[in-house]
């Protein structure tokens, strides 16, 4: 050990020299006293017994090496510990020498005096510098991760938003497929009439796109500022309001200009703040409803082959014409048209070309009316005219002779030509007031009187036919009782040879012994007859009692040349196939030879089924029985027919010799007709000879047979048997 | 890609061929092996490393994490070994880095010969009653408190030197060169990586044989701690050193080198054995 000397050991500071082993080789009085420790306690001890662990860790790690290194070291802070275990915090320099072969240090110690402590408050500054900068880091770490975690949930929440606006976008263009697949027009407006929203029907409706549409008003779309100012009102009463505006049917021109009915429905959109700053409008064309309608109520109002005003629709035309006439005292007239012989052609040229015959006198008829007029079709063959403010009975009748003349002009039909005619009756109204369906009861009253007249013909209502008309509802009733019960009678017209006077025929002829009105004459219930298809049997009784009766004369008379009887066949009774039989079973029946009957058909029964009528006849005509034509030279005057029906007969209308010895024109026809029934080898029967002198011509003329009231009236057959039994064997006979 | 050689700022020296890998420990760097070295300067390849954050570091390259082991550590002395293409090395590392050195040899086993470590420790705290590392968790908390105090002085060590001769730079630079050098700041985290690291588990996977060079009153390493390394480290050679202290190569270069020697020419035990 090295002696210290006194003034180290008296420093005033502590004093340590160690090896470099650690071995405290000095140390003074006033660091052991600092200790507490006794010299011998230290000398030759470890460094180590000085310091704490820590401390000696440092010293080993730190403070060694660097003092090896360095050769010194200054102003360090060392804790030593006391012999008691206190610390002493110590402020250091130390110089390492080189002593022999060995080295040892040189320790000042002192504490560690305020500056120092000042030094330590800096330390400790700095080391919460430290503890912040690591703290820093360490939320810099923590920022770092948080960050991360921020981006990868940032990276998720895009990821939804995508997702879910990927949703959105496609709610919503299926909301658009959806509005824009509705057929109804869809559109939102704001306040200022401005479309915000349109749909695809609405767009198209205006012709333009849906793009176009947002922005503009309707104005911009439509021109017809009477309907945009219809929207705009509706528009306004709506926002105003804030109800809804519907219009069941509401016109509209679209971009075509063609109107289109709509259904409209606006509807205020309120907004979150409970104004209404949007109107929502759904409209809905009902066009094809409005017309299928439309299209009904024409139907219900009108002919379907025509397009004429039906009865419904004319008798209200008729019924507002008449309180407007009756407020501007004018006349209106009703003109009832009934085709003549449309049946005819209905049945014979088939139904196509009966509605061609129907098309082509509509045609007519409108032409021939002036364009206030209304012409309906009633059914079949049934036409009206309503002739609204008409001077009188007059014009309208001029009406309807300028209807029959235009009516009248040929008209080619399945091959044929047909010149249509027709019974019109006119009806009047007059200073008395009268209800339509009277008016047009007139008027039909009147054509039936025309047609009943002998057709083709107009006729002007008057009172009378209304009592005609009631005899004929009455006598239509009776008609088939009178045929069950045997109220008809036969009675014969004699027809009588012209030149041997001799009574050679005889023309049967039905009468009616009505219980209550008496003897009734055909021309007033064969028409009701041929009405209700009553001429079958009726005509078949006529056949066989005609029959009946010539044999009861054959047997009770000796005729010779054998008696004919001739019998009136109608066109209904040529038409049917039975007819035959008929005629077969009257002459079987009755033992007669089919020579002694004579069938008169009329021209009107050409009109029909020409060929079927002339195939019966000639089935007729080759059993034997003679076939004449009656009524020649009026209606239907066609030579055509003469030479390919089995003719053997023609008798010479009374029309034309009544008029014999007058006009010079008369005598002409007659001459004409003999002549050329002698050219085709027929006989010729004169009806209507009421005087010598036209017996005379006609005799002059050469004409074989005649009948008529210089002879004889036609009469009960007995009055006939008791002439036939003044005359039998006997020569010429005259009856008066 | 960083230079690893000027990371670590290695020096290589020696006309020899086989390579000496030095590693300083705790608190210092590569000056402090200017005992050693020279002895072993013809024979060898003497390459030297400071650790980031000591010497003449590149302390930017100081990342916090990877230095938070010693595997970090290891991984500087591979990269060093890889670039310079070091084979059949022997490890000399002080201190710390003695566990450094064991750690890198388990990692890549074949580019190491042998390990010599001085004053190691795989723990520094105790685990009563199986281990005694020496120190309780308040000591190293006091360590890192006495770090801060110096913290001051520490950090103006070198300058003071450098600015006491401003007229002859050259000097200074010489000097500088002598000086042990560390970042304070690097230092201290280095400590607490050190201090409170544990590698008693990783030493039997140790293949290369290593020398334990155990100084006499070691508070860092006391005797007990180079027992069990001996025991558990294979193909270690213990030798308890005449020297006292923790710095051997420091205070008694001679004997230290002497040590080397022995064990580097003798071949107390070979790789083969160890294994």
């Amino acid at each position: 050990m090295t002696p210290m000397t006194e003034e180290i050991n008296h420093l005033p500071c502590g004093f340590l020299t160690v090896t470099d082993a650690g071995i405290i080789r000095q140390i003074n009085l006033a660091l052991l006293d600092l200790l507490g420790y006794d010299m011998d306690e230290l000398e030759g001890q470890s460094i180590r017994r000085l310091l704490s662990a820590s401390g000696h860790l440092f010293y080993q790690t730190h403070f060694f090496p660097l003092l090896v290194l360095h050769g010194k070291i200054d102003e360090f802070c060392l804790s030593l510990r006391t012999k008691s275990g206190t610390i002493l915090p110590m402020l250091i320099n130390v110089v390492r020498r080189q002593r022999d072969e060995d080295f040892d240090s040189v320790y000042t110690l002192i504490p560690m005096r305020q500056r120092d402590l000042y030094e330590e408050e800096i330390l400790r500054s700095k080391k919460a510098a430290e503890e912040a900068m690591r703290a820093r880091e360490q939320v810099q770490s923590a920022l770092e991760a948080k960050q991360a975690e921020l981006l990868q949930l940032n990276a998720e929440l895009e990821k939804r938003v995508a997702e879910r606006t990927a949703e959105l976008v496609e709610q919503q263009e299926f909301l658009r497929r959806v509005i824009d697949t509705s057929p109804h027009q869809i559109f939102v407006k704001d306040r200022t009439g401005r479309f915000t929203l349109a749909n695809r029907a609405a767009a198209e409706f205006y012709g333009t796109t849906v793009d176009r549409m947002i922005g503009k008003v309707v104005a911009d779309f439509n021109p017809h500022a009477e309907e945009v100012a219809r929207f705009v009102a509706a528009d306004e009463v709506v926002l105003h309001s804030g109800h809804d505006v519907s219009v069941s049917e509401e016109a509209v021109t679209d971009v075509q200009g063609q109107v289109r009915w709509l259904q409209t429905v606006k509807r205020p959109l309120t907004s979150s703040d409970g104004t209404v700053q949007h109107l929502l409008g759904v409209y809905t064309d009902i066009t094809a409803r409005k017309q299928a309608e439309e299209q009904l109520v024409h139907q219900a109002f009108h002919d379907t082959l025509t397009g004429l005003p039906n009865r419904t629709l004319f008798l209200d035309r008729l019924e507002r014409a008449l309180a407007r006439s009756e407020r501007i005292k004018n006349a209106v007239a009703v003109l009832f048209v009934d085709l003549d012989n449309f049946k005819v052609v209905n049945d014979s040229l088939g139904h196509d070309a009966g509605d061609t015959l129907l098309k082509k006198v509509t045609e007519r008829l409108c032409d021939g009316v002036r364009p206030g007029d209304t012409v309906a079709r009633f059914g079949g063959d049934e036409f009206t005219l309503l002739l609204d403010e008409i001077g009188g009975s007059r014009e309208a009748q001029a009406v309807a002779e300028r209807l029959a003349d235009t009516l009248r002009a040929p008209l080619a039909l399945s091959g044929q030509t047909v010149f249509p005619t027709a019974s019109i009756g006119i009806a009047v109204s007059g200073d008395k007031k009268i209800p339509p369906a009277d008016l047009l009861r007139d008027a039909d009253t009147a054509m039936y009187h025309a047609k009943t007249g002998g057709k083709a013909r107009h006729l002007l209502f008057d009172q009378s036919m209304n009592d005609q008309a009631l005899e004929r509802l009455e006598l239509k009733a009776d008609l088939r009782r009178a045929i069950e019960q045997g109220e008809l009678r036969l009675h014969f017209q004699p027809i009588v040879d012209l030149v041997s006077g001799q009574i050679r025929e005889a023309e049967a002829l039905v009468r009616w012994d009505h219980p209550v009105r008496g003897m009734i004459l055909p021309a007033k219930f064969i028409p009701i007859a041929e009405e209700t298809g009553l001429i079958i049997p009726l005509g078949n009784w006529v056949l066989h009692e005609a029959c009946r009766q010539v044999r009861i004369w054959r047997h009770q008379y000796r005729l010779e040349p054998p008696f004919v009887v001739g019998v009136n066949l109608s066109s209904q009774q040529l038409a049917q196939s039975g007819l035959l039989d008929e005629v077969v079973s009257a002459l079987r029946t009755n033992g007669l030879p089919a020579t002694c009957l004579k069938l008169e058909i009329t021209e009107s029964v050409m009109v029909t089924d020409m060929e079927a009528a002339a195939e019966q006849l000639t089935a007729l005509q080759e059993m034997g029985v003679q076939i004449a034509m009656d009524d020649f030279g009026t209606g239907y005057s066609s030579m055509s027919y003469l030479s390919s029906l089995p003719l053997r007969t023609l008798k010479i209308d009374r029309s034309f010799v009544s008029q014999l010895g007058g006009s010079g024109e008369e005598q002409a026809i007659v001459r004409a007709i003999v002549t050329l029934a002698k050219s085709l080898g027929l006989s010729v029967t004169s009806e209507g000879i009421e005087t010598a002198e036209q017996l005379a011509y006609l005799q002059s003329m050469g004409c074989d047979l005649g009948q008529g009231y210089y002879f004889s009236r036609p009469v009960p057959a007995e009055v006939i048997s008791q002439w036939l039994a003044v005359a039998e064997g006997s020569g010429p006979f005259r009856i008066k | 890609m960083q230079d690893v050689l000027q990371r670590n700022n290695v020096k290589v020296s020696g006309t020899g061929t086989r390579p000496l890998l030095f590693a300083h420990g705790f608190g210092c760097d590569q000056t402090m092996w200017r005992f050693i070295t020279p002895a072993f300067q013809d024979d060898y390849q003497i390459v030297m490393l400071d650790y980031v954050g000591a010497g003449k570091s590149d302390h930017r390259a100081f990342d916090a994490r990877r230095y938070s082991t010693l595997d970090g550590y290891a991984q500087d002395v591979l990269d060093v070994c890889d670039a310079l293409n070091l084979k059949n090395v022997t490890f000399v590392g002080h201190s710390v880095s003695s566990m450094v050195g064991v750690l890198a040899s388990i990692r890549e086993p074949e580019r190491f010969e042998r390990l010599v470590l001085i004053g190691p420790s795989p723990c520094y705290l105790n685990d009563l009653p199986d281990y005694e590392g020496g120190f309780e968790r308040a000591d190293i908390a006091e360590l890192l408190d006495l770090m801060d105090k110096n913290y001051l002085g520490w950090a103006s060590f070198l300058a003071p030197v450098v600015m006491k001769n401003p007229d002859q730079p050259e000097l200074a630079q010489e000097l500088k060169e002598q000086f042990c050098a560390v970042d304070p700041v690097i230092a201290r985290r280095f400590a607490e990586t050190t201090f409170y690291s544990d590698h008693r588990a990783d030493l039997h996977k140790v293949s290369v044989p290593s020398l334990l060079l155990q100084c006499g009153d070691d508070s860092l390493a006391p005797l007990s701690v180079g027992e069990y390394l001996q025991r558990h480290l294979p193909g270690s050679t213990l030798q308890v050193m005449k020297a006292t202290g923790h710095c051997p190569h420091l205070s008694h270069p001679v004997e230290t080198i002497q040590l080397m020697r022995e064990y580097l020419n003798g071949g107390v035990m070979t790789k083969a054995l160890c294994q």
